[in-house]
């Protein structure tokens, strides 16, 4: 290592050509031998073959075309480190990508309407529980959902910690979008949004309603589909119409409704022209979340766990289509917005939603 | 000896006169001296940067930008602080200052290639610079895929900037390996050099290994972005957790490559202020070596959650624990230097405390992250940016404002105002603690990093932290302060005004162009059983 | 230092001046030389990633990557494998010829070399211009039908990406070679000083090495 003597005497070291030739022909002769070995199957071999010869030639020109041989020992280490490090890249990546657990790869059906591919002949079998849909359900959640809903179905899995709201505890009988199959399987398929539960129309609705099952199985309070459920499902009579997947309220609404919030000061608020047609049923259907004149409403708690606290804008201005258009009006408060506190609300007859839709239009302004 | 007292008349500095003679110049000492100016004005740009973020985390929701220009913000402040400050800072400037002298040479093995490296990490700067012009980056210093193979960023532009700076890193570890080697004095065993030359060395071997694989891997990313390669893209067939293996095979030697150098500095500065030899030369200095090359074993732990396999989760952390050892023989050593020892409390060696207090702080809580459980509720949280920033900043950047005062008289011939000094070391501590302190508090409450807005019950300790950067960027902003004037108006220097054993402490502040006059004279290292001849506390 | 430290040392029988940091002509090349298998290291290292993502591919999808392989053409392949060899002896016989003081055997080794490399890159044009015609690209850019296994994309991108980066690093040996060939035949080498040429040899060898295992890997998929 110490280099620091007279280097005046050193001869640099002169290779004889006809080392070189017959390295050469040696070099070509492995070429040709590692074609001709490929022409053969060794099994799990090929490789180790391959690289054997490819070695033997990487050596031969390494040792005697770079002089490696004749090179100080020091060269030698230092170029043969750089290979040592190679390895420990290869196979230590390796300990990663060739050893993750085998899960067959998710098929994403990224057909538009993949929730309305099964008719309601089908979904109205796959609604009725069976153990093999709660088996294969089993195994479908340790894959899909147990990262946020935990490995017991406890709202305690791993991701759990970053999410706000946490993830349902099935365990604990509350079920905040329904509790009968069909609710259940249209919050799996449309998820919620503004929360971390994303819609799962991609899986199949046999693997969703595998999923419905399973989760259901661990929960105390399962009631069954009600006539009101599978209207909504659009499984009942003969309309073969299912809801179109409604991935979009308007965002900041439903935020705000999710977020945890602090107190906000809302204005004192009075009932406004108490005889309005439409008076009666806002002041009790509409005005505990929206406020006694829409221009909002405190914090309310509606006894959840975890609970849940949402505010409900103003809408004096509002000027969304749903204002105007009293179809609109209509789709909008009967479907409500899934993730959100708005329910669905349809039991209006056809005056009732008139005198409503006009009191909430005077309602937005001023 | 006595003949190299020449009190610094005709020196490196003013041998030839105007800037030609310094752009082409290839005297390894004012290469050096290129390095530290341009890495410290990279580290204030890269502070304004970290001023900015701090300034919008005043407030849970938009205070001075809004989230597009946050995620380009703190891009660019970790982007701009790795590749163009804390890389290249004390390896290439005070390494290319101190090692040849140190080694009693006359040059690096090879100076043109030394000024060339100088001359790549302008133009990777330079392509950096462009990025930020095109509108800046927004993916992370990290550049994960596949957001960084779809968003709309200069990805490309700085992706490419960072090859090129690459570049410069790697030529320069070459360089010092074969100095090392090739260089030495005669009769200068490995086992009679600084310990300063053997953290240089080590991180060298660092540089030369590992830097190939970050160029490739950002060219990779290129190439993803413009041919579609496929290999991180999962639609396509490839795998975005291979891009973090590629990228964190180099990131995190890199950051050993980061603190190696620092601790070399530490490693000088207190024998010298302690007037004693230092405890523990050879686990010292072979310790500096373990780390290099047990670095190359860990990198997956920055990958606990990213979806790698159990397996090599296990092996990782297994791993990493293991290369806690040689960092906490070194700190061990440090302390029982001190023991027992004239220690003088200079600028330099409030400095060094600084750093044994806040680097030990950093590594201990390293230690948590190596637990897989625990790292899943600290990933991406703000307990792992305090880490960090204790290591790196408690750490090397400590090390370096105690590197810059110790030689500054070296290099420049003159002394600073050592008063003020000691103040700038005490702001420093105050501002760095209250910054990064409250960091760990805030990460394990769970406010999460990269985030534009956050919980409202985060607010207090984010102005806490916010007020303590204040301090940090005063500290910063006096000891330019201090050094720059110390240039115009600073007392001359004696050749060893600290009473130090080294090399370049028995040739004149500044030193001739050649290094040496006469052939230095090579004893034990850390010699300071006998008296100092000359110099000694002005 | 010794008094005529200020005397620039020439090499006998050259023009190259010993730059005054290093103590003799063997010094000077002792370390070059070790600066060069310090360079070589990196070179592996940065390959040495792509040989890492071949491998984690090739595990992953092994019948995709017999598959793609049938569509290179191993002839071409191993007719290139031969060029480079031949290239590499006789860039080694121009260190041997400069060493013996032969400047015109040496500047004739050089030009074999300089011709070998050309005849790679023609014959890479060809294989590159045949993969662009029938769709075979990279995995976005993926054309071609026929493939039974999923991603054929993947190999092929790898395919470019590693033949790729080996051309660039042929193409810039020829200009390190024509360089070094002006050099020798200006008469700047002898025995006692052929560092450049030495040093082009190491790298040049290098460019072999790594195409003795690219032909396999890539061709030769059995």
């Amino acid at each position: 290592m110490s280099d620091n003597h007279n280097h005046d005497e050193h001869k640099h070291h002169v290779t004889p050509f006809p080392l070189y030739h017959k390295v050469f022909a040696g070099l070509i002769g492995l070429t040709i031998l590692t074609v001709v070995t490929s022409l053969f199957d060794f099994g799990m071999f090929n490789m180790v073959v391959a690289m054997g010869i490819a070695t033997l030639k990487a050596g031969l020109v390494i040792a005697i075309f770079m002089q490696l041989k004749y090179d100080n020992l020091f060269n030698k280490v230092t170029f043969l480190c750089s290979f040592v490090f190679l390895a420990i890249f290869i196979i230590i990546t390796a300990s990663d990508l060739l050893f993750r657990p085998n899960v067959a790869p998710l098929q994403i059906d990224t057909s538009a309407n993949a929730a309305a591919v099964a008719g309601p002949d089908v979904l109205n079998k796959l609604r009725i529980s069976t153990p093999d849909q709660i088996a294969k359900g089993k195994t479908l959640y340790a894959v899909q959902c147990a990262t946020c809903h935990g490995a017991n179905g406890q709202g305690d899995g791993a991701a759990a910690a970053a999410l706000n709201p946490k993830p349902r505890d099935f365990t604990s009988g509350i079920w905040k979008f329904g509790a009968s199959p069909t609710r259940v399987f249209t919050t799996i398929t449309k998820g919620s949004p503004g929360t971390g539960m994303a819609a799962y129309a991609g899986l199949s609705a046999e693997d969703r309603y595998a999923l419905v099952h399973y989760v259901r199985s661990l929960s105390p309070k399962t009631p069954a589909d009600t006539d009101e459920d599978l209207k909504a499902a659009g499984l009942l009579g003969g309309s073969s119409v299912v809801e179109k997947v409604q991935q979009t309220a308007h965002i900041d609404v439903v935020l705000e409704n999710m977020a945890e919030r602090d107190q906000v000061p809302f204005p004192e608020q009075e009932v406004r022209s108490p005889n309005h047609p439409g008076a009666k049923i806002f002041s009790q259907q509409c005005a505990q979340c929206h406020g006694l004149s829409a221009m909002g409403a405190p914090v309310v708690n509606i006894g959840l766990n975890p609970p849940v606290q949402f505010i409900s804008k103003s809408w004096v201005d509002a000027q969304g289509s749903w204002v105007g258009d009293r179809g609109a009006f209509v789709n909008v408060v009967s479907h409500g917005f899934p993730g959100s506190g708005m329910p669905g609300m349809s039991n209006f007859s056809n005056q009732e939603w008139s005198d409503l839709h006009a009191y909430v239009k005077l309602l937005t302004t001023k | 000896m006595s003949s190299q007292v020449s009190g610094g008349e005709i020196n490196y500095l003013n041998a030839e006169k105007g800037i030609k003679s310094w752009l082409y110049t290839l005297d390894h000492k004012r290469i050096g001296i290129m390095y530290l100016f341009t890495t410290l004005f990279f580290f204030a740009c890269g502070g304004i940067f970290a001023l900015l973020i701090r300034i919008e985390h005043l407030t849970p929701t938009k205070t001075i930008m809004d989230p597009n220009q946050y995620n380009i913000a703190f891009t660019l402040h970790g982007a701009i602080m790795v590749f163009m400050f804390i890389i290249p800072n004390v390896p290439a400037a005070f390494g290319n200052f101190l090692l040849p002298i140190m080694i009693g040479a006359k040059d690096v093995a090879f100076p043109r290639l030394n000024l060339l490296s100088y001359y790549i990490l302008w133009a990777g700067a330079l392509l950096a610079v462009i990025s930020i012009v095109a509108g800046g980056v927004d993916t992370g210093w990290t550049f994960y895929t596949p957001y960084s193979i779809r968003t709309s960023t200069a990805v490309i532009l700085m992706a490419t900037g960072v090859f090129v700076m690459g570049f410069s890193s790697i030529l320069t570890g070459l360089n010092f390996i074969a100095t090392v080697h090739k260089m030495r004095a005669p009769g200068l065993t490995f086992h009679k050099l600084p310990l300063f030359i053997w953290g240089i060395y080590a991180t060298a071997i660092i540089q030369v290994i590992a830097t190939p694989v970050i160029a490739l891997t950002v060219i990779l990313l290129v190439m993803e972005r413009v041919f579609g390669i496929g290999f991180f893209d999962p639609t396509l067939g490839g795998d975005p957790i291979l891009f973090q293996h590629f990228f964190w095979f180099y990131s995190h030697p890199a950051v050993y490559i980061m603190i190696v150098p620092g601790m070399a500095i530490i490693s000088e500065i207190i024998p010298a202020f302690s007037k004693k030899t230092i405890f523990g030369y050879k686990p010292i200095a072979y310790s500096s070596l373990a780390i290099a090359f047990a670095s190359f074993i860990v990198w997956g732990h920055h990958m606990f959650v990213s979806g790698q396999s159990y397996l090599a989760s296990m092996l990782f952390s297994v791993a990493t624990i293991i290369i806690g050892v040689p960092t906490a023989i070194k700190i061990i050593n440090w302390v029982v230097t001190m023991y027992k020892g004239q220690v003088s409390w200079d600028t330099p060696m409030l400095y060094a405390m600084c750093f044994i207090f806040m680097f030990s702080i950093g590594g201990l809580t390293g230690l948590f992250h190596i637990a897989l459980s625990v790292s899943v509720h600290l990933h991406d949280t703000y307990f792992v940016v305090a880490h960090f920033h204790y290591v790196m900043m408690g750490g090397t950047v400590m090390a370096m404002f105690g590197g810059l005062y110790y030689w500054w008289p070296k290099m420049f011939g003159v002394m600073y105002n050592e008063k003020l000094g000691r103040i700038s070391a005490a702001i420093m501590f105050i501002g760095f603690n209250v910054t990064f302190g409250s960091q760990f508090i805030l990460g394990n409450l769970g406010m999460p990093r990269r985030y534009f807005d956050y919980m409202p019950r985060y607010q207090p300790l984010h102005i806490v932290s916010t007020v303590g950067s204040w301090f940090i960027a005063l500290s910063f902003l006096l000891t330019m302060g201090i050094l720059f004037y110390s240039l115009k108006r600073g007392k001359k220097a004696p050749m060893n005004p600290w009473g130090a054993k080294s090399l370049e402490w028995t040739i004149s502040s500044p030193p001739p162009t050649e290094n040496f006059i006469s052939d230095p004279i090579i004893t034990e290292p850390y010699p300071y059983g006998t008296p100092p001849a000359h110099g000694g506390h002005s | 230092m010794s008094s005529d430290e200020h005397k620039p040392h020439v090499v006998e029988g050259t023009n190259h001046v010993i730059p005054h940091h290093f103590q003799s002509a063997f010094h000077e090349f002792d370390a070059s030389k070790f600066g060069m298998w310090l360079f070589l290291v990196t070179e592996v290292l940065t390959f040495g990633v792509l040989f890492v993502a071949y491998v984690m591919f090739r595990a992953l999808n092994p019948e995709m990557f017999h598959e793609a392989s049938l569509h290179l053409n191993k002839w071409l392949g191993g007719l290139n494998t031969i060029v480079l060899l031949l290239s590499s002896l006789t860039m080694a016989k121009a260190v041997g010829y400069v060493q013996r003081n032969n400047r015109k055997r040496a500047v004739q080794m050089l030009w074999i070399t300089l011709a070998c490399a050309a005849t790679f890159m023609v014959v890479k044009y060809f294989e590159y211009s045949h993969k662009f015609h029938e769709g075979l690209l990279t995995a976005k850019y993926f054309t071609f039908k026929g493939f039974e296994s999923a991603n054929p994309g993947l190999f092929f991108s790898l395919y470019f990406m590693m033949t790729g980066l080996h051309g660039i690093h042929v193409t810039i040996g020829m200009g390190i070679i024509a360089w070094v060939l002006w050099r020798t035949r200006r008469g700047d080498f002898n025995e006692n000083y052929f560092t450049p040429v030495e040093l082009t040899a190491l790298f040049w060898h290098l460019v072999d090495l790594i195409w003795i295992y690219l032909f396999p890997l890539l061709y030769l998929i059995g």
